[in-house]
């Protein structure tokens, strides 16, 4: 929090155990500790942010455990996975049913350009129709790239801004690790044992 | 000649010059001519040498540029299971593009109705007696399209295009 003493005067600021902020700030910060996701998992990126969700990778450290299942409790949406045209009209729905200031993940290939599903029955990216805040590419992105996205919506909720904005973040998460030629392959002992094993 | 044993039975039955058997990788196909389907398909229900008793789907094929010659532009397959003597048996008709109608089977097997209504919304196939020949996946934007068939653009028309956007505001 960006704490700001030095408007006391010097005397009270050392003596008391007080920080002052402003509103915005303080709503601000608690928001993004709170994100409330609901899952929109059509495919199977869905199953990828299962894992994300639970105790490997633990989304609850960014305070995003808490997952509904109905929009009107929620304020972040994961659009996991292929959409359909008969789903569509469902997921705007969904969109136009949560709570401001709400944010959309649009996680994967799938849900961000159709992904190799180039056919009559899927819609070619999401954001044709709803507006999508972080794009993650993958099929299916790894969980260090969903947290980085949640890490990005954070970013924008802690600016404080309660105004609805009027433009998508449109911020793309790229994969960080560079994948390996088969060549390189890793040697057995290097490939790093899971966490359970370590201690 | 194939050594599926419900051949034999069947050609007994109905005759060699209406029974076409093609064994392709352990999988025994008869082709029967439309206006025998459900006599063939009551036989194989209810004849105890038989007992094809479940119906594991029902299909259709568009055989348009095949590369081999086919009696004709459809296909509807019925893939039958006798539980009891753990046999197969998948029973064809083909349909030509001017008389696209077959007989259901939902009056021996129930469990056709859906899959029934699947071929008939995706080929244009329509199932004569069917008890509820609704359409049942698709959207109404296929409202008298046939996805499946090889005519139709794999890209669609227009359908995955036609939505309205919602923005920030809107929402
Ligand atoms: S991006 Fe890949 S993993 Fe994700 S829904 Fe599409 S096919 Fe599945």
């Amino acid at each position: 929090m960006d704490g700001n003493r030095n408007n006391l005067p010097d005397a009270l600021a050392d003596k008391l155990p007080i920080l002052t902020t402003t509103l915005d700030t303080a709503v601000g910060w608690c928001r993004k500790y709170s994100l409330w996701p609901m899952p929109f998992a059509t495919a199977c990126c869905g199953i990828e942010f299962m894992a994300v969700a639970c105790s490997r990778f633990d989304l609850a450290r960014f305070g995003a455990e808490a997952m509904r299942f109905t929009p009107r409790q929620s304020d972040l949406l994961f659009v996991a996975g292929r959409v359909t045209v008969k789903m569509l009209p469902v997921l705007q729905r969904i969109y136009q049913q949560m709570c401001e200031p709400k944010w959309v993940v649009s996680m994967g290939a799938c849900a961000s350009t159709g992904g190799v599903f180039d056919t009559y029955a899927v819609v070619q990216g999401i954001d044709q129709y709803v507006p999508v805040d972080v794009y993650i590419p993958g099929c299916p992105p790894r969980p260090e790239q969903l947290i980085e996205g949640l890490m990005q919506i954070q970013k924008i909720a802690a600016e404080g801004k309660t105004q609805s904005r009027s433009k998508p973040l449109g911020v793309v998460i790229e994969p960080k690790r560079t994948p390996v030629p088969l060549s390189l392959k890793p040697k057995e002992e290097d490939i790093l044992k899971p966490p359970g094993s370590m201690c | 000649m194939s050594d599926h044993p419900t051949v034999p039975l069947l050609i007994e039955k109905f005759g060699q010059q209406h029974i076409d058997v093609r064994e392709f990788n352990g999988n025994t196909t008869v082709v029967i001519p439309k206006s025998i389907l459900v006599d063939v398909i009551t036989f194989l229900y209810n004849d105890p040498a038989c007992g094809y008793k479940q119906l594991t789907d029902v299909w259709g094929v568009d055989y348009l540029d095949y590369p081999e010659e086919q009696n004709a532009r459809f296909g509807v397959l019925y893939p039958l299971l006798s539980i009891d003597k753990n046999r197969r048996i998948i029973i064809k008709v083909f349909l030509s593009e001017d008389d696209l109608t077959v007989p259901t089977l939902n009056g021996i097997y129930k469990g056709s109705e859906w899959s029934e209504r699947e071929t008939a919304e995706m080929y244009g196939i329509t199932f004569e007696g069917h008890p509820d020949p609704r359409r049942i996946l698709l959207c109404d934007l296929f409202e008298g399209k046939y996805p499946l068939r090889k005519t139709y653009p794999l890209k669609g028309q227009g359908e995955r295009e036609s939505f309205t956007p919602i923005t920030t505001e809107s929402a």
